[in-house]
């Protein structure tokens, strides 16, 4: 995914100063989560920030840290009586708790409110925790869902490759221009193998393809040959991978095709009992 | 305490279970940020450093209920900063002792006039290395704390362009870091 137009919006810096909208602001969120560059330039900005409050030479006095400690650990951990949202209910003065009062007496007459502010209550944490469920749900999906997307991404990727060599490939069927010679199996072969030659008339390239031969195994390679005027010259090494057309060597003019299995690297003459497949021209 | 720095879900973890370092790592790294924004609303040096404890009495109290959605921990704590002095300033009390005080207006009721100048001297420094447009906008929604909204009227620009300069001046700011700070 490319980061680069979330990292360059601005969008980063308004999130770090706090002022996106809290539904934008979620968007960030996750993207940091997912995303360790938008993690590192939100610290990078915050950075920038702080450094430049500390270049101010104004500061609060060593004092202030010791009493706040010492305040801390007189406090209850998880208060909370206090609001949950920042700075809404002023600390009219920190020292002193404020003294509770209720803003009506509970009584019998009006325990059909009390229910109602209880069912709403209810409610209400239900809904947030199952905005709270949901979210972490959203979380995992939207991680999973980019992991799908990468792997769709590639998938069709290698598709559009594959498509391009099939439209490239299928000159050779349709273009009169090459001649196709199917190489067939030796009497001792199995009946199924065959192989391709392709010979531009016009050119005298020579191009190969594999339709149906074994996998050659460790350490063999199939190699091709062309029979000029009785005598096999090599055509070059033959990749036995199937749906590609490979390029042999030029010939001016040949009888007939063959392919043998021959040691990896090849060899200057076949190997004739390792003859696979033959063409006539 | 390095192992906390760049690692917010490490410093929350350790936030929450009340970690007295944590807490002082949360100091140390923040306070001078968080005062210097106090500061622009409340210039008396006394009730800063009281309103700069009160934030993060409120963190620890609060801390639970911070989840990130409002943006970063030191967001979240500049927005607390930002609260407790407002409110300080609607105070009767807060109100008595400034009468012959240099209160500036409070940012969010006043009408953004002159009034957004830098008048610190220290900041004034500080915003000084770099370019003036850019700084003006630093001022305005760092130091200030005003909406990109308020900050387009001011400036005279459609809201749009606000985060795009945003970026732009702060990048002027993330090159006078220094290394290691």
């Amino acid at each position: 995914m490319d980061l680069s137009c979330i990292i360059s919006s601005g969008d980063l810096e308004l999130y770090v100063l706090g002022m996106l909208s809290s539904e934008d602001a979620y968007k960030i969120e996750q993207l940091a989560k997912l995303f360790p560059e938008v993690q590192a330039e939100l610290y990078a900005i915050e950075d920038a920030l702080l450094n430049a409050a500390n270049e101010v030479e104004e500061s609060p006095s060593a004092a202030v840290k010791d009493q706040l400690f010492n305040r801390l650990k007189s406090l209850p951990v998880g208060n909370d009586a206090t609001t949950s949202l920042p700075g809404a209910i002023p600390l009219s003065d920190g020292h002193t708790t404020a003294k509770i009062i209720p803003m009506y007496q509970p009584n019998r007459s009006n325990s059909g409110l009390i229910a109602a502010a209880v069912i709403g209550v209810l409610l209400a944490i239900g809904s947030i925790a199952y905005t709270f469920i949901n979210n972490n749900r959203q979380r995992v999906q939207m991680a999973a869902m980019q992991q799908q997307m990468d792997s769709l991404q590639n998938y069709a990727a290698a598709q559009q490759q594959q498509l391009a060599q099939y439209a490239s490939d299928m000159r050779f069927y349709r273009d009169t221009g090459y001649k196709m010679i199917n190489l067939k199996p030796m009497p001792n072969r199995p009946k199924d193998i065959l192989a391709q030659v392709f010979w531009d008339t016009r050119t005298k390239a020579v191009y190969a393809t594999n339709i149906s031969l074994p996998k050659a195994p460790e350490g063999k390679q199939y190699q091709l040959w062309a029979f000029v005027n009785g005598k096999p010259v090599s055509a070059g090494l033959f990749d036995e991978k199937t749906g590609t057309v490979e390029q042999m060597k030029t010939f001016n003019q040949a009888e007939a095709f063959g392919i043998t299995l021959e040691k990896a690297g090849g060899v200057s003459s076949p190997t004739v009992s390792e003859m696979y497949v033959l063409g006539k021209v | 305490m390095t192992d906390l720095l760049h690692n917010e879900d490490e410093l929350l973890r350790r936030l929450k279970l009340y970690e007295e370092q944590a807490y002082r790592f949360l100091y140390d790294h923040y306070s001078k940020a968080l005062f210097i924004v106090i500061k622009q609303i409340i210039p008396q040096q006394e009730i800063a450093e009281d309103i700069l404890q009160e934030t993060f009495v409120k963190v620890w109290q609060n801390i639970h209920t911070y989840d990130g959605s409002r943006g970063r921990l030191y967001t979240w704590m500049l927005s607390i900063a930002r609260n407790l002095s407002i409110d300080r300033t609607r105070s009767k009390e807060f109100n008595k002792q400034s009468k012959t005080g240099a209160l500036q207006e409070n940012v969010y009721t006043s009408a953004p006039t002159e009034e957004s100048r830098v008048t610190d001297v220290g900041l004034k420094k500080v915003l000084n290395s770099i370019p003036e447009e850019n700084a003006r906008l630093i001022d305005l929604a760092y130091f200030k704390g005003y909406t990109q909204e308020e900050i387009a009227k001011i400036l005279v620009i459609p809201v749009g362009t606000v985060k795009t300069r945003m970026r732009s001046a702060i990048a002027s700011l993330r090159k006078l870091i220094k290394p290691n700070v």
